[in-house]
């Protein structure tokens, strides 16, 4: 049915779209909308994903962690202003299972700071699997796989 | 045995290796004195290096890439890097033909 | 530039020499030089790896010692080895994998292939083609192996010193460091569980004082604060062992008091009172090593070894040049963790490394300082917190005792 799967694909485009648009407009707690409670979110380095080790750069499990992410970044945490544009490309949906979609993507995630050109933070892949809640897609699980072998300076604002 | 033609005798002199292709398996023909031979000639250990482009000395040849050493009469690595001995081919000579039988490995 | 050829000789400590450090030493190439031969390369141990990371015959990792590359390994036979990642032909790096299993390392410019113990196993040609060319006869394949590098293991934790002639690695750690040591790294076997890397655009020296700065742990780090898991009102045991060269901190810490605020934690500016955790777990250790004890050391130069609730973790610093280095974060458990303490460990990571919710700030304010000393290598920064001496070891947070010891050891070594 090549009609449902192109509008599949559209409607993964439309959620990433979004995710990457509600995070470069610093709006964290909608971006924690849309991860289920139950959801893992991860940013990890290939070097880790590729050996399967488990640890990762950010590894949260729920959304309370992410919540808690968003209130250190907004009321605790020191750090320089900085602005974050996510481009995201070759979104593809690799399959279905377990009332899941797998799906992937590529992104590069550049930022700006004072006093300095822009710099690109990350490289990498999203690594994804979404579940339908009342009728919205969500991600129940996003894994951020960079290609980048440093992380320059400090990762302050999710990917 | 099927025995299979492989190369003409005055190819094969002393002190000397002739690499040969037959059923796309590489063979090695040295004569020493009055024995003839024949055994593998892919170095087992990496990079599918021909062992006749090495040095042939005191019955061995050896590698040129990493200097393993294989006994030309039973194959057996004799030093060096590789972990494995390279096959040995039942070998004849007649009416100044040489011939290897290929199923026979030793 | 003018300032690069000045030679640190020209350079002079400020009078009141303990108490006040001059800016110049974070942007001087020829200083970073000197620094690398005296304590990276010199009569030093440095961290390499966990023996874990290296687990079957044929494994290997690459790793540094500074600003030299290095590799661990392990042997057909199962021994490991710390050898220079370096041709003996022509100095090419021999490997260039992070990581992996081989037979032999093959060296991809002519192809001089080793065994994983650095011995030579043979290279092209040696004999020549066709009768031509090809190594002269006295050629011995045994006189050229890659550098192996005297090593040291202890509790799963393997070190190398490119000195033959330095102390043994207990000795160079002495009994305060080491009883720290043992206390996580007893010879448990342990489980790797990644990676993160950090490229910080500082000189390497910001990075062993932030270390050595409990100062600022309870003013910069406000989700520490914040959150109840550093407090200022507990004691923090502290001191330099070794003449200075090393550091240790240590302290008690309960899940049950995180979150709770008392006076003293409110005297913190940077307090927002009220605010609370929703997933305390980050929180809440498992008490696993049953002394409720958190405790890191800096084993001097190369790495900070951390055990901070169920972190473990070792900081490698790894210095680039003057103005750079890489922090990278080994993160680790044990092989027999169970489910429970194994996502704890990733849980609590989100702490530390390059996106931790209390290191993020080292990285950013040491970033921005490296710029500061970069422009005025005139300045002269004070350390006077806590007093002009060195009243080690300490049992609080407000003072600079560390620092001023560490500067007391560094110029002794470097004759500054």
């Amino acid at each position: 049915m090549p009609n449902a799967e192109a509008q599949l694909r559209g409607e993964v485009r439309d959620l990433y779209d979004e995710y990457a648009a509600r995070l470069d407009n610093f709006e964290l707690e909608n971006w924690a909308g849309m991860f289920t409670d139950d959801a893992l979110y991860v940013v990890t380095s290939r070097e880790n994903f590729d050996r399967g080790l488990a640890h990762g750069t950010i590894w949260c499990e729920g959304r309370a962690m992410l919540n808690d992410r968003i209130l250190a970044i907004r009321k605790a945490l020191i750090y320089e202003d900085r602005y974050l544009r996510h481009f995201v490309s070759g979104i593809r949906v690799i399959g279905q299972s377990d009332g899941l979609i797998e799906s992937q993507a590529n992104f590069m995630v550049v930022e700006s700071m004072i006093d300095a050109k822009p710099e690109i933070v990350m490289l990498g892949r999203y690594v994804d699997k979404l579940k339908r809640t009342d009728g919205n897609l969500m991600f129940r699980e996003r894994q951020c796989v960079f290609d980048n072998h440093w992380l320059t300076r400090a990762l302050v604002l999710p990917i | 045995m099927r025995w299979i033609e492989i190369a003409i005798s005055e190819d094969v002199v002393n002190d000397d290796a002739v690499a040969r292709v037959a059923e796309g398996i590489c063979v090695a023909l040295y004569r020493q004195g009055s024995d003839l031979c024949a055994i593998g000639n892919i170095c087992p250990h990496q990079g599918n290096v021909l062992l006749s482009t090495g040095w042939l000395e005191d019955g061995a040849i050896e590698c040129p890439l990493h200097q393993a050493r294989f006994d030309i009469r039973t194959g057996k690595c004799l030093s060096g890097p590789s972990e494995e001995d390279v096959p040995v081919y039942p070998v004849k000579e007649e009416d100044g033909r040489i011939y290897v039988c290929l199923d026979a490995v030793t | 530039m003018a300032e690069d050829q000045r030679t640190p000789s020209n350079k002079v400590w400020p009078e009141d020499r303990m108490t006040r450090l001059p800016a110049w030493i974070y942007s001087d190439p020829a200083l970073f030089e000197r620094e690398m031969e005296q304590f990276f390369f010199g009569k030093t141990w440095n961290y390499i790896g966990l023996e874990c990371e290296v687990p079957t015959p044929g494994s290997f990792k690459r790793s540094w010692i500074g600003t030299k590359q290095v590799l661990l390994t392990r042997d057909k036979d199962g021994e490991i080895h710390v050898l220079e990642n370096r041709c003996a032909h022509r100095g090419t790096p021999v490997c260039w994998k992070q990581a992996g299993n081989a037979k032999s390392l093959t060296c991809p410019y002519h192809q001089w292939t080793y065994n994983l113990d650095g011995s030579l196993q043979g290279l092209p040609f040696l004999r020549g083609t066709m009768g031509k060319g090809g190594m002269p006869k006295d050629f011995d394949r045994k006189d050229h192996k890659m550098r192996k590098l005297r090593m040291a293991r202890r509790g799963g934790v393997v070190w190398a010193s490119f000195r033959d002639d330095g102390p043994d690695f207990a000795t160079y750690c002495g009994p305060e460091i080491l009883k720290l040591y043992d206390r996580h790294c007893s010879g448990k076997p342990l489980r790797l569980l990644g990676y993160s890397r950090q490229l910080l655009p500082i000189n390497w020296k910001l990075y062993i004082e932030n270390l050595r700065d409990p100062y600022h742990a309870t003013i910069l780090h406000a989700f520490f604060v914040t959150f109840g898991l550093f407090r200022a009102d507990v004691t923090l045991h502290t001191d330099s062992p070794e003449g200075g060269r090393h550091e240790l901190a240590s302290t008690q810490y309960s899940g049950d008091t995180a979150n709770q605020q008392n006076e003293a934690t409110q005297q913190m500016s940077n307090l927002k009172a009220g605010m609370k955790l929703e997933d305390m777990s980050i929180v809440k250790p498992i008490d696993e090593l049953k002394d409720g004890a958190l405790a890191n050391f800096n084993l001097f130069p190369s790495v900070h070894v951390q055990q901070h609730a169920n972190i473990f973790s070792m900081r490698h610093i790894i210095p680039k040049d003057v103005n750079s280095m890489e922090l990278a974060w080994t993160q680790f458990g044990y092989a027999d963790d169970d489910e429970t303490l194994h996502k704890a460990r990733l849980k609590q990571a989100n702490l530390i490394g390059p996106a931790g919710l209390v290191s993020i700030e080292d990285g950013e304010v040491l970033a921005v300082l490296q710029t500061g000393v970069k422009a005025y290598p005139e300045g002269i920064q004070v350390l006077e917190m806590g007093g002009k001496g060195i009243n080690l070891p300490s049992d609080h947070y407000i003072h600079e005792d560390l620092l001023r010891a560490f500067y007391d050891f560094y110029r002794r070594e470097m004759g500054l």
